[in-house]
């Protein structure tokens, strides 16, 4: 009769291991989850481009996290002048800061009139020149 | 979690407090508390720090702290369980580690002092480790000296050694990594200190340490730099390391054979290995329970194979628990490193998740044959004060960085080096789970049945074997005593060469071996008991008695008329087969088996070797029943010949056994084994014809009896007075002869002999067990002839004495049987002694035979 017992309780042991483990992998998975989602429903602050020095000017407001400025159509804010390459610069956010990296481009990228060659933090009220096109930047507080 | 973990190592430690009751089946047996002890520090230790952890470190990784609550309390238990004296040590030490992580819990910018001070750190983990080449002791007597001890205390600096270069190489490279590209820049300096601290353990003959670092340094610098160059640097070096290692040391080429060629030396140098092996296999899927199983033969099971024995008393099951616990440890690691704020952090957790990866892999890898062995401890598991200091500081370090994750984690590179190296994490834990399963359920049978497995001696003083009972089942070999303490006690010694040993020094041999699964229970028991018993004790059912066919009265009478004689008898139921009688002298005391063992190899007198069925002599004209039966068979005799002796070629005489009481007549010389008149009526047939007749008479197998018989021999024959006389190569052992004899005796069929009768079984009683078959191979007629013509006037046998062989290498021969006019159970004798002292074979035979026929 010992012996079953013992028995059961050898089964409750197994149970109990089992369960520990396949808790800790359930939370992970709903961990896992949950951090899909909040990074699903992350935005950046809304950023605002404006191009100034144009004859059409053109205004868009931005709420993902990366926008692609070009001359080619596929990108998400396209400008139709030569001086800007087609993939010209890059705009995203990253560390809470919406960064600008230039695409390698042939006319160069200014930020405030200062060429940039290494991705840089771009603020609220910023002058930002692709080529011979100038554009406003503005970001939500 | 924390619930389920208190739940799980709870229910262990019941367990292992009842453990001895059901071992032992009676509640008489002690209950083992000794482990509560550990079992309340650990409670209340991880209770404590659960407590400031909320307060001290919220937000911190909560995976960390209930995984290294599991492994830490089921690792003390399990080394409780194996040494009562080593567990509380570990508890102690545990308690010593909880205080250190509680205090660095409080301590203020415990990762930034750690940073600043690197270089420090290092090379005061180097200097005190080459202290250990000064002031090194090895705690259990002789061996590597590795620790540094003091007031009964002792510490092995290479363990946190692992922890300190894990630390500077992420402080290190969290400097640099961002600013030097160039990998010979980068590293010509931590490459320094590494090769200097290789070199102290290489001296050190900490292989296994060594062997970790290499692996900890090339992972860390991969999970850094992301660069996969690295992984194939680091497996070049290793492979270098281990071949030159290979070539020059010593250890190196003992591991490494050890690992390649372990059946080759099971009692050597792979012992622990073989061993470790059949520990897993015996555990089986669900393991033999908590503190019902015998890890504890494993060599060193508290530290270095502690694995295999949380599989024995856990099995598979187990295993994959624990395997699995290891995964998510690491992947938590993994998990705190993506997520630091700070490069020096994230490279500390991944270094830190790479140190418990490689240490898990190599140990359980060694244990099971997967990696060649090295000598590290399972973290947590294995017994070993600084190695679980180190684990839990490891621990305390992740904790404290996942801490601070308020802030951002730090830009990374890539995430492929981490994910690639938990894919080759999961894939090597997935092969240990693997080769558990293959040595635990595949080649299970194969390995618990092996010779060295110590656990079926073991279980042979729980459980109680079958008794070996004679044929009027007066016991012969039985077993008694309480549980635990069984002793096997062999009431009748002379039948030691029948009945064998079973010594758990010595193994087994005769009965005790080829009955061994009836005595054991394991054959004859309904499988559903066996595999109950199994299940609910880890042992097999209690063993079943064997009645033989020896019987005891005859078996003394063949002993008292051998005397001190050297040499052997044989008495057979000439119709049925079974062994009456065997006797074989010298013999030994198989209950003292432990002390004159040596002395039993030694002597010269061989009475290890059962001289019945394994002896071979040549027969002689003791052969002469054969070549008369071939003759009655076909013919008439020839007239005898006047002389009696016979010169052989090389010019030697050799003469009768005895003077013959009529010379006339041709049963009176060939019973006196006079060889001129047998050497006549060989010359008669043949040499195919001999061939064939030695063949009939079984003379060229090996009589089918569950014991150790020789190999016949017999060779082709060449010249047929020399074959007739036995003198021509043949060798037959007495049990040959007696099966011969019974031919004459049994109307010409020729027996198998046969030893077990039946066994007791549980649910049908007594079961005959199958005897071996009988051929006819001569007339009833003849073969009856042939034994009137051998008879002993006014007696109920006939009878054949002869001398074979010259000098030292003198063998007297008794053959005989009963006759037709018996009406008992028809007989058959052979008596080999071995000096030229016919007399003796005869009265010998002639006093079993009488015996026999009185008692019938």
């Amino acid at each position: 009769m010992a012996a079953v017992f013992f028995l059961i309780i050898r089964i409750l042991l197994i149970v109990a291991l089992y369960g520990f483990l396949a808790w800790a992998l359930y939370t992970l998975y709903r961990d896992l989850r949950t951090a899909g989602t909040s990074v699903q429903a992350r935005r950046a602050p809304a950023i605002t481009l404006a191009i100034t020095n144009t004859l059409e000017e053109q205004t868009r407001t931005f709420t993902n996290m990366e926008v692609l400025i070009g001359r080619s159509q596929s990108s998400s804010f396209p400008i139709r002048n030569e001086t800007v390459s087609a993939n010209h610069a890059r705009l995203s956010y990253r560390q809470s800061q919406w960064w600008v990296e230039d695409l390698h481009s042939t006319n160069g990228t200014f930020l405030n009139e200062e060429r940039i060659t290494t991705p840089t933090v771009i603020m609220n009220q910023d002058d930002l020149r692709c080529g011979q096109v100038n554009i406003q930047v503005k970001i939500e507080e | 979690m924390l619930q389920l973990a208190v739940a799980f190592v709870s229910l262990y430690a019941v367990l292992l407090t009842f453990a001895p009751v059901i071992k032992l089946h009676s509640w008489q047996a002690g209950l083992s508390y000794w482990h509560w002890i550990g079992f309340a520090i650990w409670l209340g230790g991880f209770l404590l720090l659960y407590r400031q952890s909320d307060k001290l470190a919220p937000g911190a990784d909560p995976y960390l702290l209930p995984l290294m609550m599991l492994l830490s309390g089921w690792g003390l238990l399990a080394v409780a369980r194996l040494s009562p004296n080593l567990g509380l040590r570990q508890s102690l030490w545990m308690a010593l580690g909880l205080v250190l992580f509680l205090y660095g819990l409080r301590l203020p910018a415990v990762l930034v002092f750690l940073r600043r001070y690197k270089y420090i750190w290092l090379v005061s983990g180097l200097i005190i480790t080459a202290l250990t080449l000064v002031f090194g002791t090895y705690p259990g007597g002789t061996g590597p000296r590795l620790w540094l001890g003091c007031c009964g205390m002792y510490l092995q600096p290479s363990e946190p050694l692992k922890l300190l270069l894990t630390i500077y190489l992420a402080a290190y490279l969290a400097d640099r990594l961002p600013v030097s590209f160039s990998l010979i820049g980068l590293l010509a300096p931590t490459l320094v200190l590494v090769a200097l601290a290789l070199a102290l353990l290489v001296i050190q003959r900490d292989l296994g340490t060594a062997t970790l670092f290499i692996l900890i340094y090339t992972l860390t610098l991969y999970l850094a730099s992301g660069r996969k160059r690295m992984l194939l640097l680091c497996l070049a070096a290793l492979l270098a390391a281990g071949a030159i290692g290979y070539r020059f040391s010593d250890v190196v080429r003992l591991r490494v054979d050890a690992w390649l060629y372990p059946w080759l030396d099971p009692s050597g140098s792979s012992y622990q290995l073989v061993q470790s092996l059949i520990a897993v296999a015996s555990g089986g899927l669900l393991g033999r329970g908590p503190g019902l199983g015998s890890p504890g033969v494993v060599p060193v099971a508290v530290s270095d194979f502690i694995y295999p024995a949380v599989v024995e008393e856990t099995g598979l099951v187990g295993a994959a628990g624990l395997v699995l616990a290891y995964a998510l440890l690491i992947l938590r690691g993994l998990v705190v490193a993506l997520r630091a704020p700070l490069n020096f952090h994230r490279y500390l957790a991944a270094g830190i998740s790479a140190y418990f990866a490689c240490q898990v892999v190599l140990i359980i890898g060694g244990n099971l044959r997967l990696l060649p062995l090295t000598g590290v401890t399972l973290p947590f598991m294995s017994y070993g004060g600084s190695s679980l200091l180190t684990c839990i500081a490891a621990v305390l370090i992740l904790v404290l960085i996942s801490r601070q994750s308020d802030q951002d984690p730090a830009p990374l590179v890539s995430v492929r080096p981490f994910t690639f190296f938990y894919a080759c994490v999961i894939a090597a834990l997935g092969g240990i789970l693997l080769a558990t399963g293959w040595f635990g359920q595949v080649r299970q049978q194969e390995l618990t049945s092996r010779t060295d497995n110590p656990r079926r001696a073991i279980d042979d003083r729980y459980v109680q074997r079958g008794s070996l009972l004679d044929r009027h089942n007066h016991p012969i070999v039985s077993s008694s005593g309480a549980p635990g303490e069984i002793v096997r006690s062999y009431l009748v010694p002379s039948l030691s060469l029948v009945t064998g040993y079973s010594s758990p020094q010595y193994g087994q041999a005769g009965l005790e071996a080829s009955l061994d699964p009836y005595l054991r229970g394991l054959a004859g028991s309904p499988s559903l008991l066996i595999w109950w018993n199994n299940l609910l004790y880890g042992q097999p059912p209690p063993g079943l008695d064997v009645r033989l066919s020896i019987d005891l009265a005859l078996q003394d009478a063949a002993d008292a008329a051998m005397g001190d004689a050297h040499g052997a008898a044989v008495l057979l139921n000439a119709s049925t087969g079974e062994v009456l009688a065997m006797a074989s002298h010298p013999y030994f005391d198989p209950n003292r088996l432990d002390a004159e063992w040596n002395s039993l190899v030694a002597s010269a007198g061989a009475p290890l070797v059962n001289r019945a069925t394994q002896g071979l002599y040549p027969p002689g004209a003791a052969i002469a029943p054969i070549i008369l039966s071939e003759f009655i068979d076909s013919g008439d005799l020839p007239d005898l010949p006047e002389e009696l002796d016979y010169p052989l070629p090389d010019g030697k005489r050799i003469s009768c056994a005895y003077e013959p009481a009529d010379s006339t007549s041709w049963g009176s010389v060939l019973s006196a084994g006079c060889p001129a008149p047998l050497a006549l009526l060989g010359n008669r047939l043949f040499s195919t014809r001999l061939n064939s007749l030695f063949q009939r008479f079984g003379l060229t197998s090996r009589p089918a009896i569950p014991l150790e018989t020789a190999p016949p021999q017999v060779a082709p024959v060449s010249d047929v007075k020399l074959a007739s006389l036995g003198r021509e190569g043949l060798l037959l052992s007495p049990l040959q002869m007696a099966r011969v004899a019974g031919v004459i005796s049994n109307e010409g069929s020729l027996v198998s002999p046969l030893l077990a009768l039946a066994v007791d079984t549980p649910q049908q009683g007594w079961v005959i067990l199958p005897a071996g078959d009988s051929a006819a191979i001569l007339n009833p007629g003849p073969a009856a002839e042939v034994g009137s013509l051998l008879a002993q006037p006014g007696k109920l046998y006939w009878e054949v004495v002869a001398v074979a062989g010259e000098g030292e290498h003198a063998v007297s021969w008794f053959v005989g049987g009963s006759l037709e006019q018996w009406k008992g159970a028809p007989l058959a004798v052979a008596v080999a002694i071995e000096t030229n002292d016919p007399a003796l074979a005869r009265r010998v035979g002639e006093a079993i035979l009488q015996e026999a026929l009185n008692t019938d």
